[in-house]
């Protein structure tokens, strides 16, 4: 009868996945009413899930290719000594020898340190190079034509906002002079600039995530409540529910909200 | 003697199988346990200095693989200028001793020697290739270990894969056996857990079998079937729970954004207005109902400067790219100086003054 | 109880529906007109991904999981779509185990769809753990060691596309997708020292810092979030198709429009109130 079971479910396997889906969906979304129980579960099962899922996927895709095969497998028993590395990792849950982790957690901390000067110079040499920009058009005039006003407009621009926003943030030493205070001062304005920017982006970035998910349940769930008819009658039901939850939040303002 | 030594070298790396194969991994895993159990004996005052220099070690491969010159008239130029800046500090002590004491011709004379003697070590020092080609052949060694020392980074903070997990199992077990309040759901994170662990060995496992089997038999026929259910179960599981639940938690944040946008983003000064009037602008000019709101200006011209599309681009290209790269270089600078810090076992907190 | 005072205290949970609604209509209507503007960067990043030449190919990297597939997944899409058209050879990197599945799901569906063949034109090399700087590094150096196999064990020296490819020497561009700033260690380790051009896919909230990169040349092109990749169809002949990035940009600018006017509510409420507040202050000294 369990085999029987299995075998049914994973004949209807596309169907109940999207279902699944729904329903999870709208497990995490009750949060938004409220904290409930529901939400709960399914957070629990999530976590399991991606917990689960990553150890599946750290010893099928790389302990087993790159440790587990070449030591069985092919006879390079030297690997074993990998594992012991490892196996450093876990004394933190030793009170008296937890300074052993260090010593892993030291290495990779140690080898990633190693790399800034790379990192320093790939990423910020170019940067300063970049900054170093011609306030005259050059090739404007090489062919005798009045500079572009604006190519240098804007150079200056870009140059004023820079050595503001550095300016702004030179902690090591008190902004006395005048200059560098009133520097200092429209750097945290030009500041606001770049931070609106990223307000907006962070704004487009997030409503997309839950966008993506409405469409899931616009086009992938759906059809699957109704194939014979248009889908669209679902969302009515949908409005409708809503409209009815709203008559009932009318009616007990106090629920939660905060 | 080093004949011996490549000898051994050769032995010991040779693959072996069957009982040897055996013998060796359990020797070396006696190895490996002695190893723990005398870094276990090391005395309190050694421990810090044996993370440190581990943490140094470790530092030093990337660090001289980039800093090192790859050939001879780079390492050339690089001794010179080591000796370079020996003659600019013992010029600057000259001047610095002449300036305190003026009359004191024998200290002068001393630091006037030294930037003499320094640049006579650095050009000849700087000539000699037999300072210069090591050099370089340390640099190309290390670059050639570079796949070996990633690969063999991979694979060793992957076995860290269940220190997180042991946290959880600690957690959620407890709430299992003592049955605390909500302790069906820690219930179900274990069920979830295994569940999608053994479904994916399962499969990992039926599909190695096919691999070995022929294709047509019998036993090809019902391990295919059997990894097809197997293939279903994991994809209800990854695409129907996993990757729905994960996308649903993140979308949450656009809710908490539209609260926010309501409740808490009250303009209060000035520099609060212009931060809005950029966000408020980026905003409508990225999608395409900015470009509506200015459809009426000509698409070309001084005029067509105004279009939200335009400004809105003009201020990510502009000012907003200005302020990025500000801030960009006050992080590198601090990255910088705090790489060099945890490296060199500098850094001061929590974790680093531990008591080992 | 005043207008401004009831709205200031609106429940939230209104506020969410109608967002849902606000966000509906265009998913619903699956409206087919792209973006009509493609802006320069976007339009670099194509340029970067068509020149490759038919003698190296291209790493696809791919960071994101299904948290921010939303997003990532239509970059993804079209950037795999445009190498198919163009016969670019192209391997898929991922460093989420979650998205290594979706990101194979994805690249399976279209090789399909175009009639591409694994292990001829694409291969996926799976899930790897990191850390990112050490294998890539090492990967610029010695892919076949570094990679090794594909993500179903299989052997790089055993697959046609990837036989050959040694080293960064056999890299035409690197298009790197991702929700966080991994971009970096590929400038750093891998685009910057050997020339190879970034095609850089963050999603919308990483977008604003990487303009500096772009004013350097440090990376070719970039596509910000799924208005992006919205271009980008636009770009590869997807212009008139109803595809999710379309419909997503038109729900986007309704959303902002939403976001937009509960702000101006919210601060002329407060506003209002805060002046009230002042005035009947003053009135009962």
């Amino acid at each position: 009868m369990l085999n029987q079971a299995i075998k049914t479910i994973s004949d209807n396997a596309t169907g109940i996945t999207i279902w699944c889906g729904a329903l999870c969906t709208f497990a995490i979304y009750s949060v938004l009413y409220k904290e409930n129980k529901f939400y709960r579960l399914f957070e629990h099962i999530f976590i399991g899930l991606a917990a689960g899922y990553g150890v599946y996927m750290t010893w099928s895709i790389v302990l087993r290719p790159k440790w587990w095969e070449p030591m069985v497998h092919n006879g390079q028993w030297y690997w074993v000594f990998a594992a012991v590395l490892g196996s450093m990792f876990y004394f933190m849950y030793s009170k008296r020898h937890v300074w052993i982790s260090r010593i892993m957690f030291g290495l990779f901390m140690g080898l990633a340190a190693g790399g800034m000067f790379r990192e320093f110079y790939e990423l910020i040499f170019p940067q300063l190079g970049a900054s170093m920009k011609p306030i005259l058009n050059q090739s404007a005039a090489d062919n005798g034509v009045i500079p572009n006003v604006f190519y240098t407009l804007q150079v200056c621009v870009f140059y004023a906002i820079l050595i503001a926003c550095m300016v702004y943030f030179f902690f090591s030493f008190e902004h006395r002079n005048r200059v560098v205070s009133s520097a200092a001062s429209a750097g945290r304005w030009f500041l606001m600039i770049g931070f609106g920017a990223i307000f907006g982006a962070t704004v487009m970035g997030r409503m997309t995530l839950f966008i993506g998910r409405f469409n899931f349940l616009a086009q992938e769930w759906a059809p699957q409540v109704s194939p014979g008819l248009s889908h669209y009658w679902v969302w009515v039901a949908v409005a409708a529910g809503i409209v009815l939850l709203a008559v009932i939040l009318k009616r007990h303002p106090n629920s939660s909200n905060e | 003697m080093r004949a011996a030594l490549h000898s051994l070298r050769i032995w010991l790396a040779e693959p072996r199988d069957g009982f040897a194969l055996a013998a060796f991994i359990a020797g070396a895993s006696i190895l490996g346990i002695a190893f723990l159990v005398m870094l276990c004996g090391i005395p309190n005052r050694y421990r810090k200095f044996v993370v440190m220099s581990v943490t140094f070690v470790a530092g030093l491969f990337l660090s001289l693989e980039f800093l090192l010159p790859r050939d001879v008239v780079s390492a050339q130029g690089l001794v010179f200028s080591i000796g370079a800046i020996g003659l600019i500090i013992s010029l600057g002590f000259a001047a610095k001793s002449a300036a305190a004491r003026p009359r004191d011709i024998r200290g002068l004379g001393i630091w006037l020697a030294m930037t003499v003697a320094s640049t006579a070590v650095a050009y000849f020092a700087s000539s000699l290739r037999a300072i210069a080609v090591p050099l370089t052949t340390l640099s190309k060694s290390l670059t050639t270990a570079r796949p070996a020392v990633g690969d063999l980074a991979m694979i060793i903070s992957s076995f860290a894969v269940l220190l997180g997990i042991l946290n959880l199992f600690q957690i959620h077990g407890r709430a299992v056996s003592r049955r605390t309040q909500g302790w069906y759901n820690s219930a179900a994170f274990f069920v979830a857990f295994f569940a999608i662990l053994i479904v994916g060995l399962v499969m990992d496992w039926r599909q190695s079998q096919l691999a070995h089997l022929e294709p047509g038999s019998p036993a090809f026929t019902t391990v295919s079937r059997a990894n097809t259910i197997n293939s279903n179960l994991f994809q209800i599981l990854f695409r129907g729970f996993l990757t729905s639940l994960e996308s649903t938690m993140f979308s949450l944040i656009a809710f908490y954004i539209v609260s926010a946008a309501y409740r808490a983003f009250r303009i209060k000064s000035a520099e609060a207005v212009l931060m809005m009037v950029a966000a408020v602008i980026i905003m409508l000019g990225l999608v395409p109902i900015g470009a509506s709101i200015t459809s009426f200006l000509p698409e070309s011209g001084i005029f067509s400067n105004l279009r939200l599309e335009r400004i809105s681009y003009w201020l990510l290209i502009g000012p907003n790219m200005a302020v990025q790269r500000a801030i960009g270089f006050g992080i590198a600078v601090g990255a910088l100086a705090m790489g060099l810090r945890i490296w060199l076992s500098l850094e001061r907190g929590s974790f680093f003054d531990r008591q080992l | 109880m005043g207008v401004f005072e009831k709205l200031q205290n609106l429940d939230r949970r209104i506020l969410y529906v109608l967002l849902a609604v606000v966000v509906s209509a265009p998913l619903l209507i699956r409206p087919s007109r792209h973006p009509g503007i493609v802006l320069s960067e976007v339009q670099s990043a194509y340029n970067a991904v068509d020149r490759v030449s038919s003698d190296k190919i291209a790493i696809i990297s791919t960071v994101w999981g299904a948290g921010t597939e939303a997003e990532n997944g239509p970059q993804t899409e079209a950037v795999m779509r445009h190498m198919f058209q163009k016969g670019i050879k192209f391997v898929v990197l991922s460093w989420d185990p979650v998205g290594a599945e979706i990101t194979y799901r994805d690249g399976s569906r279209i090789a399909k769809e175009l009639g591409k063949h694994y292990g001829v034109d694409w291969v996926h090399l799976g899930y790897r753990p990191g850390p990112i700087y050490a294998v890539v590094s090492g990967m610029a150096e010695d892919f076949q060691r570094v990679i090794d196999h594909d993500r179903f064990n299989k052997k790089l020296k055993d697959i046609p596309l990837t036989r050959d490819v040694r080293s960064h020497r056999q890299i035409g561009v690197v298009v790197e997708i991702t929700p966080s700033g991994t971009a970096t260690t590929w400038i750093a380790y891998f685009t910057q020292p050997y020339g190879i051009p970034l095609v850089y896919c963050p999603t919308a909230v990483m977008a604003a810092e990487a303009y500096p990169y772009l004013d350097s040349g440090q990376m070719a092109g970039m596509l910000n979030g799924v208005i992006g990749a919205a271009q980008y169809e636009t770009l590869i002949g997807l212009g008139n198709s109803p595809t999710y990035a379309a419909a997503a940009a038109w729900s986007l600018s309704a959303a902002h429009i939403y976001i937009i006017a509960l702000i101006f509510l919210g601060n002329l409420g407060f506003l209002t109130m805060r002046s009230r507040n002042r005035v009947g202050g003053r009135a009962g000294r």
